[in-house]
């Protein structure tokens, strides 16, 4: 029964990250064909797209999070770590994981702090760019803080001081 | 006390974006405002124009090491100037200086052409213990020149802390030229006087035209990016969209170094990379915010002032405190934590903020590879299989000129604020 769930859990993750990757990849490309499009624009036709650099900012706030979520999986956000180096193994696996699951109530706290932001957005309506509403765009904090949550707190469980290839 | 625990939690290994939302988090519930402001203060990352060049670059660079650009760079450099003596580590030292510039984070820079410049300069006759240490110090070159993205960052958190000084991007590129040449000037003179009296560099040199023609669709990118930025024609967001939409084309499309496959995990590879770097300081312009509004710059200005009677002290000091950071902290967290509190003091001082931004960064630059932990002196251990008291020992020169460097950056800020005042 554990197990089952535990194989759900890393299908689960597998796909996440799948889908993370893939929504990268479109965001990043998109970025740079509106990009190139605008250069175009502004040197040939002396025009450009007015709503292009609006978008391009909102690809690096999503950007921003989903790489962030995929960071905290692979523990690569910045880090100093010089102390749990020099404390016996024991007590290394311990802080490891107590400062994983402290980092997931963070993010936590962040997804609490931001949705009333997405619901005030929701109720004024502005456009961010085109038909994109602001807080379809400021959506992705919570959305992001959630899943680093959730990837924290794996991490928290499954920490080892040993660096371990991940799932 | 606040920041007693924060430390300590940073220092037990919580991610720094951590450590740094919870200082805001309870700076803010202190100051009787809700914690929304900090998600308020952190979308700010999707509404700083310049930040689209972030990603940008930072994928061209992942995507260039991956490629085999490096290698033909080593070997145009070596048809170009193998017979000039000190050349090759010259010529090496500038195209170190090119790729940190463009990749922003020199731990790339050792790994993908360290790796190669390493067996050329000792293939030219170099000693072993010189060309590691080139090799690892040399890496660290180009953080001050256009378009590094620490230069970038340095200004979005300037113009954050100090909006009335209207510090711009330009500026700081032009600043950087003169202080990062005379590294260059400094570290090559030293390969040269190492090289004398040895023979000219032996093993064949591969043809120049072969060479020319291999790097041909490499070669053009600095100089319409450089010069498209220095002369205006491009912003930086846009040389950055050239710089990638260039790498991403002539690399996948024309010459196959990386397979169309593979572009989906260089992306992803190179996003966490940046998107690592935002969300500390998305919090860190939360936690600006709220040090301002409690006047922490001010009231560390009046504990310092009295025991500090001149700038240039005050420089002094601000090296001793940064080269110490900067081996501890990555640059890019370095920043975003230290420029907050030290420019307004800084202006409180007198010193120009341009002025410090250059010194502020090379002293991050030389925190790369500075005993005990710069992360260069790992990375080399690591990508060369020596140990680390080694690389210490073959590094030691190279630092020293650097530091001879800092000095005269910080005591002449001439160096740095003539170009920008020019052009």
């Amino acid at each position: 029964m554990i197990d089952a769930f535990g194989q759900i859990l890393r299908d689960f993750g597998r796909l996440l990250r799948k889908f993370e990757i893939a929504l990268l990849s479109i965001l990043f490309i998109a970025i740079v064909v509106l990009g190139l499009t605008q250069i175009g624009l502004r040197n040939l036709a002396d025009s450009s797209l007015a709503w292009s650099d609006a978008a391009m900012r909102a690809g690096v706030l999503w950007i921003a999070m989903i790489a962030s979520s995929i960071a905290a999986a692979e523990s690569k956000h910045i880090r100093i770590d010089v102390l749990s180096r020099l404390l016996p193994p024991v007590w290394a696996l311990w802080t490891g994981r107590l400062m994983l699951f402290a980092t997931a109530l963070i993010c936590l706290a962040m997804v609490a702090a931001s949705m009333p932001i997405v619901r005030l957005e929701m109720e004024f309506q502005e456009l961010a760019f085109l038909n994109v509403p602001r807080w379809l765009v400021l959506v992705i904090i919570p959305v992001g803080f959630a899943l680093m949550a959730w990837r924290f707190m794996r991490s928290a469980v499954s920490f080892h001081p040993d660096p371990r290839p991940e799932d | 006390m606040l920041v007693f625990v924060l430390l300590l939690l940073a220092l037990f290994g919580m991610p720094l974006f951590a450590v740094i939302a919870l200082g805001a988090m309870i700076g803010f519930h202190e100051a009787g405002l809700s914690l929304s402001v900090v998600a308020l203060e952190f979308q700010r990352i999707g509404e700083t124009p310049v930040l689209v060049a972030l990603p940008l670059f930072t994928f061209a660079g992942v995507l260039l090491a991956h490629s085999n650009t490096p290698g033909r760079m080593v070997d145009l450099t070596r048809a170009l100037f193998g017979w000039l003596p000190g050349g090759l580590a010259i010529l090496g030292l500038g195209l170190f200086a090119l790729m940190t510039a463009f990749t922003g984070a020199s731990g790339i820079t050792v790994v993908a052409l360290g790796s190669l410049m390493l067996p050329a300069l000792l293939q030219a006759g170099y000693p072993e213990r010189f060309s590691l240490g080139m090799v690892t110090a040399g890496s660290s070159m180009g953080v001050l020149l256009a378009p590094s993205l620490p230069l970038i960052l340095y200004a979005v958190v300037a113009q954050q802390v100090a909006p009335g000084q209207a510090i711009s991007i330009d500026d700081l590129f032009l600043a950087g030229i003169l202080p990062a040449l005379l590294m260059l000037v400094l570290l090559a003179g030293w390969a040269i006087y190492v090289r004398r009296g040895l023979p000219p560099e032996p093993g064949e040199t591969p043809p120049v035209l072969k060479s020319l023609k291999a790097a041909a669709w490499e070669l053009p990118l600095p100089f319409v990016v450089l010069g498209g930025i220095y002369s205006g024609w491009l912003l930086v967001v846009e040389a950055a969209v050239v710089t990638a939409a260039w790498v991403m084309i002539t690399l996948v499309f024309v010459r196959r170094d990386v397979s169309f496959k593979r572009l989906p995990a260089i992306i992803s590879e190179s996003m966490v990379l940046v998107g690592a770097i935002l969300v500390v300081l998305g919090m860190s312009m939360a936690s600006t915010n709220i040090m301002i509004d409690t006047q922490v710059p001010q009231r560390l200005f009046e504990t310092v002032a009295p025991y500090i009677d001149s700038q240039l002290v005050f420089l002094l000091i601000v090296n001793l405190l940064l080269l110490v950071v900067g081996m501890v902290l990555d640059i890019f967290a370095a920043l975003v934590i230290m420029a907050p509190l030290i420019i307004p003091i800084a202006l409180a001082f007198g010193v120009d903020p341009v002025h410090l931004g250059i010194i502020f960064l090379a002293n991050l630059q030389i925190g790369y590879c500075t005993p005990p932990v710069g992360i260069n002196l790992f990375l080399a251990s690591h990508r060369f299989k020596k140990d680390i008291l080694t690389i210490y020992r073959a590094t030691l020169p190279f630092l020293g000129w650097l530091l001879v460097a800092l000095l005269i950056i910080t005591w002449w800020p001439a160096l740095s604020l003539w170009l920008p005042g020019r052009l």
